[in-house]
């Protein structure tokens, strides 16, 4: 059973919006928010795995960030090096779009 | 129906769904309430919609496909097709921080972001960290400012560091505002190959990590013998520029330590004079010591 929040606990559920999947993802940016168990859990989904020493895998093989630096599974998503999320999405694709910015 | 059985119902039916409370309730808060929600629900994770910064949650265990491969994309170099949304993985403690950082993006200086494009990617990684650093370390945040700088040393080791120090002290602005900005400014109007420009930046970067190899940031870890004899036999080589930086009263006297280990009457004799350099960054209460020494 799903355990709310505890302020959440007091709301009517009745009061509870809800959106299809479908909705969601017409979106272009999504944000996937996780605790420590869910992002193994997420991982596992998307056919990773993490490795002895805290890398995350891909087929038995340590996935590479676009700065070539692997990516410890404690840091998805911290804005710091080596963290494949930002790295991939933000500070090496940044780069991109400032191309994109320079040319308007 | 007995109630708790209608709750389960009711969730069993949002299995495949998001969901989130009508009345507004600040699913954002990434330290206590979301802490609290993942404790006590494994399966279920927040998904923010990041141009309308909107909360839902939802369960892991009917995750649509479309969402799978785009997640897919960011560890598995798989291409994106082209209608797939762009979803983050983050940790919840890191969500405030990132999200800080986009801010402060957003208002980047100009100077860093005419560079950014030229540079390779372990530079423009570095470099766009550091002038995050340094808005810490401006903004009097020195324990994150160092925090992030121990990782930005943790990733990229002693250059990332160097340059990382480089950029905090106004070693990197300073040439890209006397160089780097010009020639852009200069060679992007002449058409000038981007790749050119690219090797021009880039060999001017390295060229400065190589010229500050005899320039020294005092941390509570330095050595005031070793870097002092460094200093000396970087004289002997008759290196163009050597420099201590130190900030702070423990890190100031290690620096002055070196000074005298170096000893004056050594320093002249090689044909070098000591001065103390002027600090035109944002006023803090942490003093500040700088010192070069520089051929006569």
């Amino acid at each position: 059973m799903l355990s709310l929040p505890d302020e959440m606990e007091k709301v009517d559920l009745s009061q509870v919006e809800v959106v299809e999947w479908d909705e969601i993802l017409k979106e272009g940016k999504l944000d996937f928010i996780v605790g420590a168990e869910q992002l193994k859990k997420v991982l596992k989904i998307i056919g990773n795995d993490i490795d002895d020493e805290g890398y995350i895998t891909a087929n038995g093989k340590r996935v590479l960030a676009n700065d070539e630096g692997e990516i410890r599974a404690s840091a998805v998503g911290a804005i710091l090096p080596g963290s494949k999320v930002f790295i991939k999405k933000n500070v090496a694709g940044f780069s991109q779009y400032l191309f994109e910015y320079e040319d308007r | 129906m007995d109630p708790l059985a209608s709750i389960l119902l009711f969730f069993s039916a949002l299995k495949n769904k998001l969901f989130r409370p009508k009345s507004p309730m600040p699913l954002d808060d990434h330290s206590f309430r979301q802490n609290n929600f993942f404790s006590k629900n494994q399966n279920y994770i927040f998904v923010n919609v990041v141009d309308k910064d909107q909360y839902w949650m939802t369960s892991l265990e009917n995750l649509p496909e479309k969402a799978i491969k785009a997640l897919r994309e960011s560890f598995n170099d798989e291409s994106k097709p082209s209608d797939n949304p762009t979803i983050r993985l983050i940790k919840n403690d890191f969500q405030k921080q990132l999200m800080d950082y986009e801010r402060f993006y957003e208002s980047d200086s100009e100077l860093v972001n005419k560079i950014l494009p030229y540079l390779r990617p372990d530079y423009a990684s570095i470099l766009k960290l550091a002038s995050y650093v340094k808005s810490k370390y401006d903004t009097g945040e020195r324990v994150e400012a160092d925090r992030l700088k121990d990782h930005i040393g943790a990733q990229y080791g002693k250059n990332g560091r160097k340059l990382c120090n480089l950029f905090s002290t106004g070693y990197i602005p300073g040439a890209i505002s006397s160089y780097m900005a010009n020639y852009v400014d200069q060679a992007i109007p002449s058409r000038v190959d981007r790749s050119e420009i690219c090797a021009a930046l880039n060999n001017l970067i390295s060229k400065i990590i190589d010229f500050s190899e005899n320039i020294y940031f005092i941390h509570r870890g330095s050595e005031a013998a070793v870097i002092g004899t460094q200093i000396i036999n970087a004289m002997k080589s008759k290196k163009p520029y050597i420099a201590l930086h130190s900030a702070g009263s423990m890190n100031i006297s290690i620096a002055e330590e070196i000074i005298k280990h170096i000893g004056k009457d050594n320093i002249d004799s090689l044909g070098y004079e000591i001065t103390q350099g002027s600090d035109d960054r944002i006023p803090s209460v942490v003093p500040f010591f700088d010192v070069r020494v520089t051929p006569k």
